[in-house]
């Protein structure tokens, strides 16, 4: 085999059994960068770099301007922004997973910005501890950071959208610690941060929680670096050694001997399985087998770590150094013999008109549809646009004699969409260097979202209308662009033009463009536009920004969501004057009992104040009440430990008694209400009675009991006087009467008194529910049999006598009453042996006889 | 907590997806606070969190204790975090907030970390408090976006015991909200119905809701048609009062209004209840002895839990045959029938002199209201006043509210829509076989729940398949309207066509029934009886905010500072 056209097999440096590349992305479009004085962030995935002079560099100053500046470029060096840093010593900074720039002020403020160089509002601070004792370094990753401090603490943000600043478990460290790396939460086990910190001769993995010693025996540590995937950790020891162990610890990996004493200015890992170390002019490549390359540099460089590589930025060139993937290699390699290289080769003879095309492709025919996905595989990780155009003609070559099951057609349709959008990103004018693997690590949607961040708005609809995603959020974000940048443009031609974008668009929320409108200061373009929004939860907190509170409650109002409505109200209570505010919930009722039932558990005081201003008397009552309820409850439970010492408690009582009265003179306001006026007025009264007459009794079981236990406990203690006190003053009617004091004697088993009690005058209810309760209680035969005797009906009578198994008397009633059929059933029950069946017999023979 | 929950899948819908959801939900929440932990429940979420997962499961993710959420300060705990997992209200805000203030002041050293997770959502009310009372800096707030959860193979509950209060009595709506979200929700799962029918102003407000949320998702909202769920239907509790306050008459009602069913009991009862139901039935089942259950639960040994039923039987059957329960059945049924108001009364009376529970009495009293429209004047005071009397005028703040809710009210004239509905509902049947029942009215005895009448009539068509004159008579709209979407595909309402009936034998519809304000047993079975039945060939999943009873519905609407002082009173 000879050299294969356009290999780039050339320029590859052999590691072990694997090969290694270096491929220069760009040449950088800056010309006055000096990166050795600078401290520089590079977001991952090829984006943005941002740079501030290092001021602990001893750097010489030219020019007047002192204060340093903050420069922001894309990766291939197109300058995006530049602003002059006026705040405090920088402690660190870096890029957030949605490519805002966060600047960490060593007096704890952190400060976020747009690739763009506009602050964001998002700006926060770590907390006075933190802040008094300095922030000495900083690793910001991509949802947050951790910051070390002059005390040699820890504290971290994990959450940058809701930022609340955490203390890490370190302490007891007296010297600051060597180096530290941070594991990423969605790396841990536990889903928090954790912190590997190399301090005295070992590391120390920080959580909140704990601090534990990993028990690392190659101490001290001077560099520490964590795998892109999280799972592995290298180290470079004092001893000039680059460890590697698996991230908790748990597993020694690898060691390399350096032979130097010096660390590296820079440790970081090259994908997943290869270290890189950097010296000054040096850059050593150590591959997870011990193998190794060596590179020497021209320029300082600043290694950017990839989940496929490692990129290399210096003053002039942005280089990707990487391994050569498989499907590559298989096809470049010199001397290579798999299938794709045959297959390559056979279209370059093809492309000569050489016959010899078809004697390769015969030789490979077996394994064809292989070598077909070793071609595509290998254009997709191509990065140079020669060899990607190459290696697809080989695979459409070889695909040209595959079955359709062998060989999936779409695939090579896919592949090549994919590449016309990564060439695109990658051009200088993008300059987002995506390799397919970093592509689809960072998925599609993720890219056009930093596309639209970038405000390539253009590139990003078009990729997404290519991908079949939703161009709304591109429309919006470029709507919002438009907003910024048209500010002279009136508001309604302004909406006319958006409006006419977004129209085809059925996804798109005006809301975000008017919030965006709002905030550049153009109400009423906001407004406009937010006639169009048919989110009600987006639509109302903008109504409120733009003090529309009216149509803003309106719109929550429809919304039918309690929580909107509650937004508006607080933001009302808050800014009109308190009659306009009540006039406001006197025209909306929905409204206004949603903000009394908050105001009855937080502020009662305005709630009466409503209700009072507002004539609902009744509402005021039930205030009363309630905080008669609670009062008595409070007596209740304090005379219950009190045991009866009533005097302590007498104050107490009195006030549920005023409580009750000012209810009842409220509830009187109303004709509707008096009812409860009367119920509250009589409740006042009972509860004096019950007190009178504890006091008279010295017993101190009648407060706080119903009307009905009253009397209840009044019968069972057998104080009539009371009772009939009671009965008299609450009206209570004759019947209700009986039936309580009956049923109250039956259940106390008090038979001498149910006995004379059914004795009394005419009892309204009758004798039955006697006989049933002293029935149900079991009370003696003769009680019953003296109560069923009061029966004023004979049939009924021996009934009872008989359901009570007083057989004799039962006889003697019925034969009385002349009931044949009750002698019957008597006879039944009793048979006709014993004696009494006979007499039974003979009384019904009498009867019989009688009757004939 | 049961052991093992029952999977629910074998239902017309695969309702088992929505508890795997909310599974997952949860155990992303308590993972999303690392190390051990405790639990602090509303008692509320505590009943119902057993339908979604095992004490093991909770204690495989890091819980250590569970505890319900009070205003004590919290003792030592052993471990620092602490998740609240409380219904977003404000009462519960409140409360979280006086419980980290008072440890703050009794143990601050313990250096507490507070989640605080409300159900469903994290709301502005709640959020305001907690800045109020100055304990906001304190706490990580999320949310728990739990929508319907599964109680049975064809029935959801959002457990929102005071819906029915808060719409008829608060005019608080925010229930309605939950119910949108939630069947939102459920038809982003199984796809979106094509018809949507209601009735009563609770229902037209879901309607309105569910068209706005489904035009705020635009083109992801789910496509109506053509998914498993044929129709929705809305069910305002208002529309139909009467119902929940009759006694229940059938095996599940039964249990439950002698021993009122919680949570985890219900479902397993239901399983386990048809196959014994279907041989057995226990309404009216004084008349079997019990030597016979027992004799045929014998047959049934290979079933689990039948000494439990045995027992539930038994228990039932003591309550049933109490002259108590006879009596208040038939001061029912003659309202219902609507006569003898005056013995009704009267016997009403009698029971409070005879101490008959409070809200089997106001029960009554509420049915005799609704079925009469309105208490003749000469009662009016005097019940209630014999209400307090005998239980205390504590209750005065309740009848008040039960007044507002149009339970209880004064006759006014007129004799009330009862008496036409009871006629164009057919609601009263004379002969009820209770062995092979061929009519719903079964469960109450006679008596059809209106309810169910109106979910047979609008399944049966066309339409609301009764006169629009018939339909006043209930309170609010009625609306039937086809969910679908414009050429643009942005969702869109459109008038109902008439459908072609002919075609409709073939395939067995899906109709998901929403009841706002609650459901109870009796009604659930008249559904399954109504969806066995050939000619109406539906298959019906149940939907509501609550699984009620009459007294139960009657105790959400007492004030919480009613219960205090009651309890002190027991003292």
């Amino acid at each position: 085999m000879g050299s294969r056209g356009l290999s780039p097999a050339g320029e590859w440096e052999a590691c072990g059994d694997r090969f290694y590349e270096k491929h220069e992305l760009y040449t950088m479009a800056w010309s006055d960068v000096k990166l050795d004085q600078m401290r520089v962030a590079c977001a991952r995935y090829g984006g943005p770099i941002a740079m501030v002079r290092d001021d602990r560099k001893l750097v010489v100053v030219s020019g007047g301007i002192t204060k340093p500046v903050v420069r922001i470029f894309t990766a291939a060096g197109e300058t995006l922004a530049a602003f002059v840093w006026d705040h405090g010593r920088v402690a660190g900074l870096g890029w957030t997973n949605e490519e805002d720039l966060l600047i960490v002020e060593n007096g704890g403020e952190v400060h976020m910005y747009s690739m763009h160089g506009q602050k964001l509002p998002r700006s926060f601070s770590l907390g006075s501890e933190a802040a008094a004792e300095r922030i000495t370094d900083c690793v910001v990753y991509g949802d947050g950071l951790v910051a070390l401090t002059g005390a040699h603490r820890l504290w971290t943000v994990s959450n940058l959208e809701e930022p609340r600043p955490q203390k890490l478990a370190l302490s007891g460290l007296t010297e600051p610690p060597h180096c530290f790396a941070v594991i990423e939460p969605r790396h841990t086990l536990s889903g928090c941060v954790e912190v590997l910190v190399a301090a005295r001769d070992s590391v120390i993995v920080v959580d909140a929680d704990a601090a534990n010693d990993a028990g690392v025996p190659n101490g001290p540590i001077t560099k520490l670096s964590v795998a892109p995937n999280g799972q592995f950790v290298a180290a470079f020891t004092g001893e000039g050694k680059l460890v590697v162990w698996t991230a908790d610890f748990g597993k020694f990996l690898s060691e390399f001997a350096t032979q130097s004493d010096t660390p590296p200015e820079q440790v970081a890992w090259c994908g997943t399985d290869s270290v890189v170390l950097y010296w000054e002019d040096i850059l050593l490549l150590v591959g997870p087998y011990g193998d190794w390359v060596k590179y020497s540099l021209e320029e300082p460089a600043v290694l950017v770590t990839e989940c496929d590589g490692v990129r290399l930025i210096s003053d002039t060139t942005h280089e990707l150094l990487r391994r050569v993937p498989d499907c590559l290699a298989d096809v470049y390699r010199v001397g290579s013999t798999a299938p794709g290289a045959l297959l390559y080769d056979a279209r370059e003879l093809f492309d000569q008109q050489n016959a010899k095309a078809d004697e390769g492709l015969r030789s490979i025919v077996a394994s064809l549809p292989e070598a077909v996905a070793t071609c595509v595989d290998a254009a997709q990780a191509e990065l140079d646009e020669t060899r990607q155009v190459a290696l697809m003609k080989a695979a459409c070559y070889g695909r040209a004699f595959c079955s359709a099951e062998a060989f999936p057609r779409d695939r090579i349709v896919t592949v090549c969409r994919q590449l016309r959008i990564l060439n695109a990103l990658r051009a200088h004018g993008i300059g987002l260097p995506l390799t397919a693997a970093q592509a689809e690590a960072l998925a599609m949607p993720v890219v056009v979202s930093r596309l639209i961040n970038a405000r390539r708005h253009l590139l990003a609809l078009r990729i997404a209308t290519l991908l079949g995603m939703g161009p709304e959020k591109v429309l919006v974000h470029w709507a919002c662009t438009k907003v910024s940048a048209a500010s002279d443009v009136p508001d309604a031609a302004l909406r006319d033009a958006i409006t006419a974008r977004l129209a085809g668009c059925p996804g798109a929320r005006y809301a975000t463009v008017a919030a965006h409108a709002q905030a550049v200061g153009r109400k009423g373009l906001a407004a406009l536009l937010l006639e169009h929004e048919t989110c009600a939860a987006e639509q109302v907190p903008l109504l409120l920004g733009l003090g529309e509170e009216e149509r803003a409650l309106g719109a929550a109002l429809d919304s039918g969501d309690a929580d909107l409505v509650y937004l508006v109200l607080f933001r009302m209570q808050r800014t009109l004057p308190l009659q306009q505010f009540l006039a406001v919930l006197a025209a909306r009722p929905a409204a206004r009992s949603l903000f009394n039932a908050y105001c009855a558990q937080m502020e009662p005081e305005l709630l009466e104040q409503i209700n009072m201003a507002t004539g609902v008397y009744e509402g005021v009552a039930a205030m009363r009440v309630r905080e008669a309820l609670a009062a008595s409850a409070k007596l209740g439970r304090a005379r219950s430990a009190a045991n009866g010492a009533a005097r302590a408690v007498e104050p107490a009582a009195a006030e549920v008694i005023r409580l009750l009265d000012r209810a009842s003179d409220l509830y009187a306001q109303t004709k509707e209400h008096g009812f409860q006026s009367r119920s509250a007025a009589e409740w006042a009264r009972l509860r004096r009675v019950q007190a009178e007459l504890e006091a008279e009794t010295g017993n101190a079981a009648l407060l706080g009991l119903s009307l009905a236990d009253t009397l209840r406990q009044c019968v069972r203690l057998g104080n009539h006087r009371a009772a009939a006190r009671l009965r008299a003053d609450f009206k209570v009617s004759d019947r209700r009467f009986w039936w309580l004091k009956l049923k109250t004697l039956a259940a106390a088993k008090d038979w001498e008194g149910l006995e004379v009690f059914a004795r009394e005058k005419k009892s309204p209810i009758g004798i039955e529910p006697f006989v049933a309760a002293a029935k149900q209680h079991g009370a003696p035969d003769a009680t019953v049999s003296r109560i069923i005797a009061r029966l004023p009906d004979g049939k009924r009578k021996a009934e009872e006598y008989a359901a009570a198994g007083l057989l004799q008397e039962a006889a003697e009633c019925a034969a009385r009453a002349r009931d044949s059929d009750m002698l019957s059933k008597l006879q039944d029950m009793i048979g006709t042996v014993s004696p009494l069946g006979v007499a039974v017999g003979q009384l019904k023979d009498r009867l019989q006889s009688g009757s004939r | 907590m049961a052991a093992i929950l029952p999977n629910y899948n074998e239902g017309p819908l695969a309702l088992g997806h929505l508890r795997e959801e909310a599974r997952r939900l949860l155990i992303e929440l308590l993972d999303s606070r690392r190390g051990k932990k405790v639990l602090v429940l509303d008692p509320k979420v505590s009943g119902f969190l057993g339908l979604l997962a095992e004490v093991s499961l909770l204690k495989e993710h890091g819980i250590e204790q569970l505890l319900h959420l009070s205003t004590e300060p919290l003792g030592d705990l052993g471990v620092r975090n602490v998740i609240y997992l409380v219904r977003a209200s404000i009462e519960n805000a409140k409360q979280i907030a006086e419980q980290i203030k008072e440890t703050n002041r009794v143990r601050a050293a313990a250096g507490f970390e507070y989640a605080v997770y409300f159900l469903p959502r994290r709301t502005i009310a709640c959020e305001r408090i907690f800045q109020e009372e100055g304990v906001y800096g304190d706490i990580v707030a999320g949310e728990f976006p739990l929508g319907f959860i599964p109680f049975d193979y064809d029935l959801l509950s959002l457990e929102l015991g005071t819906a029915y209060r808060e719409l008829v009595a608060e005019g608080d709506r925010s229930s309605l909200y939950g119910v949108a979200r939630a069947l939102t929700r459920l038809q982003a799962l199984y796809g979106g119905a094509a018809m949507l029918k209601g009735k009563g102003p609770a229902a037209a407000a879901v309607r309105s809701l569910l068209l706005r949320m489904r035009q705020e998702l635009g083109p992801e909202a789910p496509i109506t048609g053509g998914g498993p769920i044929d129709e929705i239907i809305l069910l305002d509790r208002e529309v139909d009062a009467v119902t929940p306050m009759c006694t229940q008459l059938t095996y599940e009602g039964l249990v439950d209004e002698t021993m009122q069913i919680k949570y985890a009991v219900g479902p397993q009862l239901g399983q386990r209840a048809k196959s014994i139901q279907s041989d057995y039935k226990t309404s009216k089942a004084a008349e079997r002895s019990l030597a016979e259950l027992k004799e045929f639960a014998s047959q049934l040994k290979a079933l689990p839990n039948i000494q439990r039923h045995i027992g539930l039987a038994e228990a039932v059957n003591r309550a049933i045959a109490a002259p108590a329960f006879r009596a208040r059945v038939s001061v029912e049924q003659s309202l219902l029938d609507g006569h003898g108001l005056d013995a009704s009364a009267e016997s009403i009376e009698e029971m409070m002199c005879n101490e008959e529970d409070l809200f089997v009495v106001l029960r009554l009293m509420c049915l005799l209201s609704l079925t009469q429209g309105g208490v003749p004047k000469k009662y009016y005071d005097a019940l209630r006043k014999e209400v307090l009397h005998s239980y205390g005028h504590e209750y005065m703040l309740m009848l008040s509210k039960l007044q507002d809710a149009g339970l209880l009210v004064k006759h006014e004239g007129g004799k009330g829509n009862f008496t036409a509905l009871k006629r164009a509902f057919r609601l009263l049947v004379d002969d009820v076989d209770d062995k092979n029942p061929t009519d719903i009215a079964y469960v109450f005895s006679g008596y059809a729940p209106l309810s169910v009448r109106l979910v047979e009539a609008a399944v049966k068509g066309p339409g609301w398949g009764v006169g629009e004159e018939v339909l006043r008579l209930l309170p609010g709209p009625s609306f039937e309207v086809e969910q679908t979407s414009d050429d643009k595909g942005l969702p869109i309402e459109k008038p109902a066509q008439d459908r072609k009936l002919t075609g409709v034998s073939k395939k067995r519809r899906v109709v998901v029934v929403v009841f706002m304000g609650g459901i109870t047993f009796a009604e659930i079975a008249a559904l399954r009886f109504l969806g066995s039945q050939p000619e109406v060939n539906c298959a019906f999943v149940i939907a509501t905010t609550k699984l009620i009873n009459g007294t139960s519905l009657l105790e959400s609407i007492v004030d919480d500072s009613i219960k205090t002082a009651k309890e002190v009173a027991v003292l």
